[in-house]
């Protein structure tokens, strides 16, 4: 019958199997650190790492004590130790005994600044190509992965803003992680107004990608001004430079790409409020006909009139009124008449520019309300009356909400 | 018509109400304009849809569901 181990008889197996490996104890490995951790007990916790691979490693407070420089991530270093399974997280792991800092000091490390030189020559990284981002996006993409939180922030953020939004999957971490960013961003040419690359944070190694070249080309060459957000507001990343604009965060990147509707909503109702103002003025009294009273009596004041003006637009209307009610009552000398007795207010002229005067059981009717569907009311002209059957009635105020 | 553009159309009718030198019959013009526009933006916020899509592959259905 075919055995069935336990897990903790398995990782005793495997680490029995490689503690009788010589090869495997007291060894020289050369590498580069990250995530190096100065544990509270004295230990210190890192990871060796070159391009393919990585591997833990633990160097005892002992040992550490001896140490003669700080472990920094980014350092080139070699160590010699002795290959272990650490049981409870089934892992291989370098106990290490000595660390000392390799002449090649950083290899990765003054690749990537290479790297940036090279592209900051070239002008990637310049300020004069950053684009503005458009105010109201219609059509916004996002390149990141479908499965991560990232995606998941930016969505909530962009919340109920109006928006085509356009997912071009990637894998953003791992083998071909890079290559995958930037089909997606090239994938979205001429599809969005608006592109927002991000991924969640990570170790260094996860956010790599973000400094290979082909993934700030991509940016670069995009139509749309992008908006990247890789990795914690502390981590930089090529992309960051090259991008139009760098968020701290996927959610504040969605910040920045989407108008807050909040504010919007309340520009439309201000306007609202302004369009109904400044008509209300008008509309209100029949004086907004008169020329003259117009250059004083703007919406904003009408609004805030005081007192006095209020009873000398009272008086205006009644002399308004008097006067078409004048106009009615002599047909022969109409215009005579109301030239006369108008002088100065001349709403003839106002009269021959096409206006009409309209009058209800002998009263100016300066506002929709004042009279009901159905009702007759006469029209003056400036060469007549006219008599008017009211047939349907809307007010301005129906429109606000 | 997009919010954007109905939302500085309206914008510039306000303004050239509030600056009064219009006759009646312009104001009244621009008046219903305006009132057009502010019904085509509330809408627009109102109504706001996202439409969410992948350009490769499948969406996870948690996505779809918003």
């Amino acid at each position: 019958m075919t055995e069935i181990f336990t897990v903790t008889d398995l990782c005793t197996r495997i680490r029995d199997r490689l503690s009788g490996d010589m090869r495997l104890r007291n060894l020289w490995a050369k590498g580069e650190l990250s995530n190096v951790t100065n544990h509270r007990s004295g230990h210190r916790y890192f990871t060796l790492k070159d391009k393919g691979a990585q591997i833990s490693c633990v160097l005892f407070r002992s040992q550490a004590l001896s140490l003669g420089f700080t472990l920094e991530d980014g350092q080139s270093v070699q160590v010699l130790g002795d290959v272990e399974v650490y049981s409870p997280q089934g892992r291989l792991q370098l106990i290490v005994q000595r660390i000392r800092r390799d002449p090649g000091f950083g290899q990765q490390a003054r690749e990537l600044e290479m790297l940036k030189m090279r592209l900051s020559a070239e002008g990637l990284f310049s300020q004069e190509r950053k684009r503005p981002l458009p105010a109201f996006p219609q059509r916004i993409g996002i390149v990141t992965s479908p499965d991560g939180a990232a995606l998941r922030d930016v969505l909530r953020m962009i919340g109920c803003y109006p928006a085509r939004i356009l997912i071009s999957p990637a894998k953003v971490q791992g083998e071909g992680a890079a290559q995958s960013v930037a089909q997606a961003l090239r994938a979205l040419s001429g599809r969005a107004d608006l592109i927002i690359v991000c991924r969640g944070g990570g170790s260094a190694e996860d956010l790599v990608a973000f400094n290979e070249e082909c993934v700030a080309r991509a940016i670069f060459e995009s139509d749309a001004p992008v908006i990247s957000a890789i990795g914690h507001e502390t981590d930089v990343t090529i992309a960051d430079f090259v991008a139009d604009i760098r968020a701290p965060t996927p959610t504040a990147a969605a910040e920045m790409a989407v108008p807050d509707m909040q504010s919007v909503l309340k520009r439309v109702l201000a306007a609202q409020r302004r369009l109904l103002r400044a008509v209300e003025g008008r509309l209100d009294h029949p004086s907004s006909r008169i020329e003259s009273l117009q250059r004083h009596l703007s919406a904003r004041r009408m609004y805030a009139r005081t007192e006095r003006d209020r009873l000398r637009l009272q008086d205006l209307n009644s002399r308004l009124s008097e006067a078409g009610r004048r106009l009615v009552r002599d047909k022969e000398s109409r215009l005579a008449m109301a030239e006369g007795r108008l002088e100065g207010v001349s709403p003839l002229a106002t009269l021959r520019r096409g206006y009409a005067i309209a009058l209800f059981r002998g009263r100016v009717v300066s506002r929709a309300a004042e009279v009901e569907a159905k009702e007759r009311i006469q029209l003056i002209m400036q060469d007549g009356k006219l008599t008017a059957l009211v047939l349907d009635k809307e007010t301005a105020r129906e429109d606000e909400r | 018509m997009p919010l954007e553009q109905a939302l500085e159309e309206l914008e510039e009718v306000v303004a050239a109400l509030e600056e009064g030198s219009l006759t009646l019959d312009q104001s009244l013009q621009l008046f219903e304009k305006g009132i057009r526009l502010v019904r085509i933006c509330s809408q627009r916020i109102e109504r706001a849809e996202q439409q969410i899509e992948a350009l490769t592959g499948e969406l996870p259905p948690d996505l779809l569901s918003r």
